[in-house]
């Protein structure tokens, strides 16, 4: 038995000796940890590579193109989402391995009836090109995606997603059943395991559809309905597409005589989650999740540092005891922040149930957060966030390190004090 | 051979208001293997000097030496700590265990700092308990014990390390008499078996009497 399982030993014995103080300790860290462990799933959710964006890493997007006229005493000036002629463009890059364009129709998402012989459902609906199927990692339950010569001959072929399948048919066995979309019949090719209505908005859909299926506008060469996702080689050579952009973009401008365009982007995912139109403001919007991480550590850390605190005076014989025999001020401080630690190991425990509980039980407005209220659940998207955004090892991770920093922050200045006293006072605080 | 030697210690309790001298000039020798008794009324600086002995206090003026080695007062914590460690024992009269921990952890806490492996602590724990009678009581908190065995307890914590001195303040103080005569007969022992030296500050004449030698103090000063 070591020194530090001596020290955890110890912190056991007072917990089961001093059960008020431990009980208001552990569920302080607790809810402290909880709110910080809420904060950090949301954000994973947001940047982590899930499912089906496990490419996230090396994901390029061009949500907007900005259009100026050359003639420099005109002010004209227009700003849109792209259109499918530069995705064809982007698609011939060298360094780039996927792209796709997806048609922006954000208040069409709701409300789109699909419906069989026996039911009908409201549903999201997605128009996409085929290399939306390469850019995003799907998981085909059955059949196949829609490819190029689909969206060339206009097929009406359509993915859709298992709850859609069950929900119209009853069963996922649902290969070459038509279903009728808007008045339209379309064949189904292919079944997808559902993606979370957590997910990007690009993803997320019940239905699938080449977009030539539908009515879209190309307003002219570039400036179109459809946002664009580019996945590079590997994330080393995102700079490479980048820049095979720019030099792309800078050969059309020679090109054409009356207009420039401007990509506001390529975006990495990472930053594409901060852009509010030419706006791109990574660092501020980082500083206020610091600034909330911040405040959500600091002010519970602050009140376990004052109970630990008074907590120290009550210890201070003890302190004594130990410095009279051997111990030094660096053994002791080890001792407290150990046993200390302990306390808020079990707070992170504590913190991890009520996390779970806040995320299974606010999930539809965790969704909300994250789509800024754009999109609207239908009976098939599931709010519920999958296991893999709920358990894995970066969300544990981070609990354990927040644990550190909160015992760090609430142990260490009370036990230094408390250490800075003399042997005769530790031993006879009243003196 | 003194194995305590005390040169003009003075020590003076300053605040902002009043200046207290509570040691003046005190030149003490403590021979190996004497069990020195240390008297006087109270407030005379006799535990004040004890602790400027066992180095948990510092004198304001004045030289120790301890074992042949000068205690100098630019010594590191942690020298000082090691020393403390191999070479003195304490024993209080408010026994100071540690209540978040049973007897024979108290007891091996010594070694802990000594960095003794956990196996031979235990072995050396139990083998001091029992000589002080208490190895049916290794698992007993100190909440559960009576306050002779709790001195008991801090008497085998002090001895555990085999320190060479052992200091000790009113060992008695706390209890009543037939315990009392318990402890101070397990501290006669160490002192005649083992060769401990052992310096104790008390107000009991008759425990004083038995032991080799007394010093008296009086407001600070050694007066015999």
């Amino acid at each position: 038995m070591n020194k530090i399982t001596l020290y955890l030993k110890q912190a056991w014995m007072m917990i089961r000796q001093n059960k008020l103080f431990s009980s208001i300790y552990i569920t302080g860290t607790g809810l402290s940890i909880a709110l910080t462990m809420t904060l950090f799933v949301i954000l994973y959710i947001k940047f982590a590579p899930l499912y089906p964006e496990y490419k996230r890493d090396r994901t390029l997007i061009i949500d907007s193109v900005e259009k100026t006229e050359k003639d420099s005493t005109s002010n004209n000036y227009w700003q849109s989402t792209p259109n499918f002629s530069l995705v064809s463009m982007i698609c011939q890059l060298p360094s780039v391995d996927a792209v796709t364009g997806v048609k922006a129709d954000y208040w069409g998402l709701s409300r789109i009836e699909a419906s069989t012989l026996h039911t009908s459902t409201p549903i999201v609906l997605k128009h996409t090109d085929a290399g939306y199927w390469k850019v995003y990692d799907f998981e085909f339950i059955d059949g196949r995606p829609y490819n190029d010569s689909d969206i060339q001959s206009k097929s009406k072929n359509v993915v859709v997603s298992q709850s859609c399948a069950k929900r119209l048919f009853m069963t996922e066995d649902v290969i070459n059943k038509t279903i009728e979309i808007s008045g339209s019949e379309y064949e189904i090719i292919g079944v997808v395991k559902d993606v979370a209505a957590v997910m990007d908005n690009k993803t997320v859909a019940d239905v699938w559809a080449p977009f030539s299926t539908t009515e879209y506008t190309d307003i002219d060469d570039l400036l179109g309905d459809c946002e664009i996702a580019i996945t590079a080689k590997s994330d080393n050579e995102i700079d490479a597409v980048k820049a095979e952009i720019a030099e792309m973009m800078h050969k059309y401008n020679q090109h054409d005589k009356l207009f420039n365009y401007q990509l506001l982007g390529p975006d990495t995912y990472w930053a594409s989650q901060f852009r509010f139109g030419k706006i791109l403001n990574e660092k501020d919007e980082l500083l206020k999740y610091g600034y909330i991480l911040f405040a959500l550590l600091i002010i519970p850390a602050l009140n376990l540092s004052g109970m630990i605190s008074s907590r120290m005076n009550k210890r201070l014989p003890e302190l004594g005891i130990r410095k009279t025999y051997g111990a030094t001020n660096r053994q002791l401080l080890s001792q407290i922040l150990w046993e200390n630690f302990l306390l808020t190991i079990f707070g992170g425990f504590v913190g991890i149930i009520i996390c779970y509980a806040i995320l299974l039980c606010g999930s539809s407005w965790i969704t909300n957060i994250l789509h800024n209220g754009f999109i609207e659940s239908t009976q098939l998207l599931s709010d519920n966030l999958s296991i893999e955004m709920l358990f894995n090892w970066w969300v544990f991770a981070a609990v354990l390190a927040i644990c550190f920093i909160l015992n760090i922050i609430s142990a260490l200045i009370p036990a230094s004090i408390s250490l800075r006293q003399t042997i005769i006072n530790s031993l006879n605080p009243k003196q | 051979m003194a194995i305590i030697k005390l040169t003009g210690i003075d020590k003076i309790y300053r605040t902002k208001e009043i200046e207290t001298q509570a040691l003046e000039n005190v030149n003490l020798e403590v021979e190996k293997g004497e069990f020195l008794s240390i008297m006087g009324p109270s407030g005379c600086g006799k535990s004040t000097l004890l602790n400027i002995i066992g180095l948990l206090d510092t004198p304001t003026n004045g030289s120790i030496e301890i074992n042949s080695k000068l205690i100098d007062a630019k010594m590191s914590d942690k020298a000082l700590a090691k020393f403390r460690n191999e070479t003195l024992g304490f024993v209080f009269q408010s026994f100071h265990l540690i209540p978040s921990l049973n007897v024979i952890d108290n007891v091996l806490l010594p070694l802990i700092y000594r960095g003794t492996s956990h196996k031979e602590s235990v072995e050396r724990a139990k083998a001091v308990l029992e000589r002080v009678g208490l190895s049916h009581r290794l698992h007993h908190m100190p909440s559960q014990l009576s306050g002779g065995q709790c001195q008991r307890v801090a008497i085998a914590r002090a001895i555990i390390g085999q320190p060479e001195i052992i200091l000790t303040d009113e060992p008695t103080g706390n209890l009543d008499s037939k315990m009392g005569a318990e402890v101070m007969d397990i501290l006669h022992e160490l002192n005649q078996k083992d060769g401990c030296t052992i310096v104790m500050v008390t107000h009991n004449e008759e425990q004083a009497r038995q032991t080799s030698r007394i010093a008296r103090f009086f407001d600070g000063r050694q007066v015999c």
